[in-house]
């Protein structure tokens, strides 16, 4: 075997192997499957934010032309537990069944579903079932929501506030008493959508023979997924199978389990053929999920110099009528809370969120949440601080970051320790690549000529891979990861992991990390994942661990089966195994080395004859490990940007961007790049242009792409990156990416523009910046 | 989000699509590029028993030139108007507006009759029509007449058009000598609908005094509207920065937009002001051959 | 409810069917046709995940009906390769990674297909506004930028030789 650290692939830009099937049209994604006798499913949705159902009447539904069910919760909701979000008695107080049979909550509330031979059909007939619905009035606004006693979303709740959080730590009382001055902002990050361009989807299918289940889900977390089936709908584990193959993106929307979800399943158990259920665009901007609904207020209490004494945080979270299974509704404004003091030094730190229903689609996880929103305020605060006295905004910052000398550095909050980080080196090098020493000169040169630039700085430290995370339910294995890697009689090397991969390139970083500590070529190692049914369990793809927590466990697992092949090698050629090693394919012992064996006629050897096993327990070269790393690992980064803002129109241009990222060792620095650059356009849309609308009447009004705006091609320019690779301690070695650079870059935008905005005092405290709120804030109309 | 079920009608000439559409009134609707109406279909907001495809009438497609300016086929799609020398020589307004007009998948299908018949407030065609003073052909079952675009567009997506009348050319004049023009809009992003917009056309003398000015707003109210008040203010006069500011100010004066997901009626108004000044600029660099 | 009889050519190769008026040309190539790679991003023209190329433009299949398409020729991204052989914007997107999750690409494909026939060797700006009509909601486009700009190479490259 090549001694470890010699890598042949880890580092370069591998080609992806999904990319193949997916420029050809061969990608298979939910939609794409047709399965013999399929029937597809519509759901009818409520069109009022708040009434009571007197009556629905699928009578003329029933005759309409194809069609094979339709069914109300009166049919289904007993037939599944209950979707219970968390053990508290608010979350019992949550009333979530299938299809809601008493009370619409939400514009898009699913009440019914038809099922019948092609979409065309059950939309058809969807349209001639009669609900006999009571409006109510409803609650939309987080503020009035907590202080209405009259107008309840759910009545046993006895309120519409599910739960108010406290913490911190410190004392903010003398962290004030000790300051010169505290500053304070509230702000309103808005409502989105996380928008997968592919919405959610799924096929279920009962095979009676077998009593199995078996659904393909467009998922991020098909082994959480199969759990949740097997527990709702009474259904012994290793009799449900979820397949996950192509998933047209996720971002959060699709670690959840739907009501919707559990409707499919039910009807394909009944029905006893297959059912598909493709949400259109509307169903998915409407009736999904949103996320990020989050009012920030915001106190940081300072000396002159600038160093910060304290943080005071108070969030209100909305969200929604519901929360989805089986996160904790008020889990996002706990995570922004948490996460609101990194990366700075903060002595003392206290924080409330108060999580409110209101008659508004569910709050989902999207790509870093609570933290992206928290870091924008945050970021943003520090900036008025910074003008407030007359500080130049990167010194503040450098004077309360965890730097080098405070590592490893024990967050006050608690947590693990957080370690290997670079904020220092990142923030000099993204000052540098923006050309901050410069900037303020061509900033007043542009000025004296009518234009308006500003630079913007976002600096981030995320953890990924905990063992646990506190903020969910029903989630007690949510560290939980296994890999089996085996090499075949053929010489070929299959890995089966549990985690799945939304266009994140798994298929190839993980090939590449089995090829190298195995010796072999990247094409010679296939990765299997997405199945249930394979030898891998996992907790999914999301919160960033996948490569940290996968990573790790292949790796392990690899090495385990490389280990076997040496032992076999050695039993073959008669020789000790620390002499035998594998060059250019073939194993060679030391003291022979003309007698050569290729790594075929090993692993050929090793399946077929039992005596060169390297154990006793078993023929055969493989090896299942679990994930064993006892803490997360942080990644690190800063982003700077440099805008244009035309203060007649309120457009905004993006002139410069760089990222400077620490996600330790890059296994494929292509796709690396790819979600950093991913990320950062996300932040975009949330700072400038996404923005789900409601209007005073609860109706969503941005229930299409003409209404809620996603980045598009000519929505900024290139973007320069910049990689520290600086090793996470112990073995694992690599860090995550997946969500710190929106974590980054949403203050970066913002904070830009607030620059560019500053010889009019503007208060940029509401996002999406759109062209009528900047034109509003430097004084015009 | 599929259609709803409709019946299908191809006809191969304008007499026969006239026909059906008086056959079946109401009930009818006409297919052109379908940019607008598919998605309205597709959602069942628009839910037609009768579907006219003018696609197949080959006598709608086609662009020529016709006396002092082109007339268009009303299928003629605008992707044939962006591509076409003619156009940029003898319409350049019309020319420039097309690249503003969705994006070019969508001006691949999209037709100009159909743009004009659609009559969306925030779309740049109806506003060119206004400044060129096209005139649009329409036939319908007692037979042709034209109508000037100013009295074409009614209100926001309502036409001179009767239920039984398509559009079947539409005639753009073109402009004089020593004339300079300039469309500009502000969207969200590129390729969406117009928060605000304006197109104008600045005719200079000899002497280099405004001989005609016009201009038309979209995007800030139900119909795109010409701002005579503003023209007049132009017009007879050389044009300087000040003469400029006062016509935009005069032009957005009367405006009364209204609010929407993407921008507030003030920003409308005031943004719309910002563009008429900057177009004029345009217009009126072009006129003198400052700018191309 | 009455069908249609349609006749079309799809990636060459004729093709008879009926249809209902109201089947949209992408449920009709993913559907009736099991061309899948076709996809369906929202239904109401603006995504541009269904792009394909009518008569050699690109426009949105969920916009059109497949009536619409009688005695016309359709191309979708099955049609771009020959055989095993991918055609070069397909290579240049595979070598930029100018994808991640992979929905939106075959839309972006077809559209860059159109844009570099239009125009040969397109600016960055021009590229960018060609394919501001498709939405990725992975990459943040520069990628795919990069992808189209390598294609116009390589199909400059194989006009020169």
């Amino acid at each position: 075997m090549r001694p470890r650290g010699q890598s042949a692939s880890i580092g370069e830009p591998v080609k992806a192997s999904a990319d193949l099937r997916l420029i050809t049209g061969r990608g298979v994604f939910v939609d794409d499957l047709h399965l013999p006798r399929m029937v597809h499913a519509a759901f009818l949705r409520s069109p009022h934010p708040h009434a009571r159902i007197l009556g629905i009447d699928a009578k003329n539904a029933a005759t309409s032309p194809g069609v094979v069910a339709i069914r109300t919760g009166s049919d289904l909701n007993l037939r599944s537990k209950l979707m219970q979000v968390g053990e508290t008695t608010e979350a019992s107080a949550i009333d979530i069944e299938v299809l809601p049979s008493g009370k619409a909550r939400m514009v898009g509330d699913p009440l019914a579903v038809v099922v019948a031979q092609d979409r065309y059909l059950a939309e058809d007939a969807m349209e001639l079932i009669d609900v006999t619905y009571e409006p109510l009035s409803p609650v939309l606004d987080a503020d009035v929501a907590r202080a209405s006693t009259d107008t309840l979303v759910h009545e046993n709740l006895g309120s519409n506030v599910f739960s108010t959080a406290e913490g911190g730590y410190g004392d903010w009382d003398e962290a004030v008493a000790s300051s010169d001055v505290v500053v304070r902002e509230t702000f309103r990050q808005a409502r989105c959508s996380p928008f997968p361009l592919e919405g959610r989807a799924l096929v279920a299918d009962w095979d009676p023979a077998d009593a199995k289940l078996t659904v393909w889900s467009s998922s991020q977390w098909p082994h959480m997924f199969r759990q949740h089936l097997s527990d709702l709908l009474n259904i012994p584990l290793d009799h449900v199978r979820v397949v996950t193959q192509d998933v047209g993106g996720a971002f959060g929307l699709k670690a959840n389990t739907f009501r919707e979800d559990i409707a499919i399943a039910l009807l394909a158990v009944e029905l006893g053929r297959p059912v598909k259920w493709v949400e259109d665009r509307r169903e998915n901007l409407m009736a999904s999920a949103h996320a990020r609904d989050h009012s920030i207020d915001l106190e940081i209490a300072l000396k002159n110099d600038g160093v910060i004494l304290g943080l005071r945080a108070r969030i209100v979270d909305d969200m929604g009528a519901y929360g989805l299974y089986p996160w904790s509704p008020d889990s996002w404004g706990k995570l922004l809370a948490v996460s609101l003091p990194l990366p700075y030094k903060v002595p003392n730190y206290q924080w409330e969120v108060v999580t409110v229903v209101t008659n508004k689609a569910p709050e989902s996880a999207y790509r870093a949440p609570g933290n992206a929103a928290g870091a924008w305020a945050r970021e943003s605060l520090l900036d008025i601080a910074a003008r407030q006295l007359s500080l130049d905004p990167i010194d503040l910052r450098r004077r309360n970051l965890i730097a080098r000398q405070d590592l490893p550095f024990s967050p006050l909050g608690g947590g693990a320790p957080i370690d290997a980080v670079t904020t220092e080196e990142a923030l000099e090098q993204a000052a540098a690549l923006i050309g901050y020493d410069d900037f303020r000169q061509e900033q007043q040169k542009a000025l004296a000529e009518g234009r308006y630039l500003g630079v913007g700085f976002g600096i981030y430290i995320k953890a990924a891979g905990r063992p646990k995370s506190p903020a969910t339910v029903g989630l007690s294995e949510t560290g939980l990861e296994s890999a089996t890697v085996r090499m075949s009689a053929t010489g070929a090397v299959q890995a089966f992991v549990g985690a799945c991969s939304g266009g994140q390139g798994y298929e190839t970083t993980f090939a590449q990390l089995v090829a190298d500590e195995m010796g072999v070529p990247v094409d010679a190692v296939q990765i299997q994942m997405g199945d249930t049914d394979f030898p891998a369990e996992s907790s999914g793809t999301w919160g960033s661990r996948s490569t940290v927590v996968v990573g790790a466990t292949l790796v392990g697992a690899a090495r385990d089966v490389s280990t076997q092949m040496i032992a076999v090698a050695a039993k073959m050629m008669e020789a000790p195994q620390e002499e035998v090693a594998l060059e250019g394919g073939f194993f060679i012992a030391e003291r022979a080395p003309s007698e050569r064996l290729s790594v075929l006629d090993v692993a050929r050897a090793a399946w077929e004859d039992s005596s060169l096993a390297p154990s006793t327990l078993g023929t055969g070269l493989s090896s299942t490990r679990h994930y064993e790393i006892p803490g997360p690992t942080y990644s690190n980064g800063c982003h700077a940007a440099v805008v244009e803002v035309d203060t007649e129109t309120g457009k905004v241009s993006v002139l410069r961007y760089v990222a400077v990222e620490d996600c330790g060792p890059l296994i494929n620095p292509m796709i690396a790049n790819g979600q950093i650059r991913g990320a950062i356009a996300q932040a975009y849309g949330s700072v400038f242009l996404e923005e789900i609308v409601y209007s005073e009447d609860g109706l969503p009004l941005t229930t299409t792409l003409l209404d809620y705006l996603i980045p598009d091609a000519a929505s900024m320019g290139d973007v320069i990156i910049k990689h520290l690779e600086t090793p996470a301690p112990g073995s694992g070695r690599f860090k995550s990416l997946g969500e710190g650079p929106l974590v980054a870059s949403a203050p970066a935008f913002a904070c830009a523009v607030a620059d560019a905005l500053s010889p009019f005092d503007a208060r940029l405290t509401r996002l999406p910046l759109k062209p009528d709120r900047l034109i509003e804030a430097t004084g015009g109309d | 989000m599929k259609p709803a079920v409709f019946d299908y009608h191809a006809p191969a000439i304008v007499q026969e699509a006239v026909e059906l559409l008086q056959r079946y009134g109401e009930d009818a609707t006409v297919l052109a590029g379908g940019q607008s109406l598919v998605p309205l279909m597709n959602l069942r907001l628009s839910r037609p028993g009768h579907v006219v495809d003018l696609n197949g009438v080959p006598e709608l497609d086609y662009l020529t030139v016709d006396g002092e300016g082109i007339v268009v086929g009303a299928t003629t799609r605008q992707r044939t108007l962006e591509r076409s020398d003619t156009v940029r020589d003898l319409c350049p307004l019309l020319w420039r507006a097309m690249p503003l007009v969705g994006h070019f998948q969508v001006r691949n299908r999209g037709t100009v009759g159909g743009s004009l018949a659609h009559a969306d407030p925030a779309s740049e065609l109806p506003a060119v029509a206004l400044v060129l003073q096209a005139e649009v052909g329409v036939v319908g079952p007692t037979g042709r007449r034209d109508v000037k675009a100013e009295d074409f567009f009614i209100d926001a997506y309502t036409t001179a058009l009767d239920s039984a009348e398509i559009v079947e050319h539409v005639r753009f004049p073109s402009l004089p000598g020593g004339t300079g023009t300039a469309i500009l809009e502000v969207a969200r992003r590129e390729g969406d609908f117009a928060m605000a917009g304006v197109a104008a056309s600045l005719t200079l003398d000899p002497e280099g005094l405004c001989s005609s000015a016009r201009l038309a707003l979209f995007g800030v109210g139900p119909t795109p509207v010409r701002v005579i008040k503003a023209e007049r203010i132009l017009e007879g006069r050389a044009i300087t920065e000040e003469l400029v500011g006062e016509a935009a100010a005069m032009a957005v004066q009367d405006l009364d937009p209204s609010s929407d997901v993407h921008a507030s009626a003030a920003y409308r108004k005031r943004v719309a002001g910002v563009l008429v000044r900057r177009a004029i600029a345009e217009a009126l660099a072009r006129a003198t051959g400052e700018q191309t | 409810m009455a069908q249609v009889a349609l006749r079309l050519k799809v990636n060459g190769v004729e093709h008879e069917a009926l249809v209902e008026p109201r089947l949209t040309l992408a449920d009709f190539l993913r559907t009736d046709l099991g061309l899948t790679g076709t996809h369906l991003g929202c239904e109401h023209g603006v995504c541009g995940a269904c792009t394909v190329l009518l008569d050699g433009e690109a426009v949105r299949s969920c916009l059109l009906f497949a009536v619409q398409t009688e005695g016309h020729e359709v191309i979708t991204i099955e049609g771009m390769a020959q055989g095993e052989e991918l055609h070069p914007i397909q290579e240049a997107f595979w070598e930029q990674h100018g994808l991640q999750c992979g929905f939106c690409t075959p839309g972006f494909i077809l559209s860059a297909y159109n844009l570099l026939q239009e125009n040969a060797q397109p600016s960055e700006e021009e590229i960018q506004a060609a394919i501001s009509g498709n939405l990725c909601r992975c990459t943040g486009y520069q990628s795919i930028v990069a992808s189209v700009k390598a294609a116009a190479e390589k199909l400059q490259l194989q006009r020169e030789s």
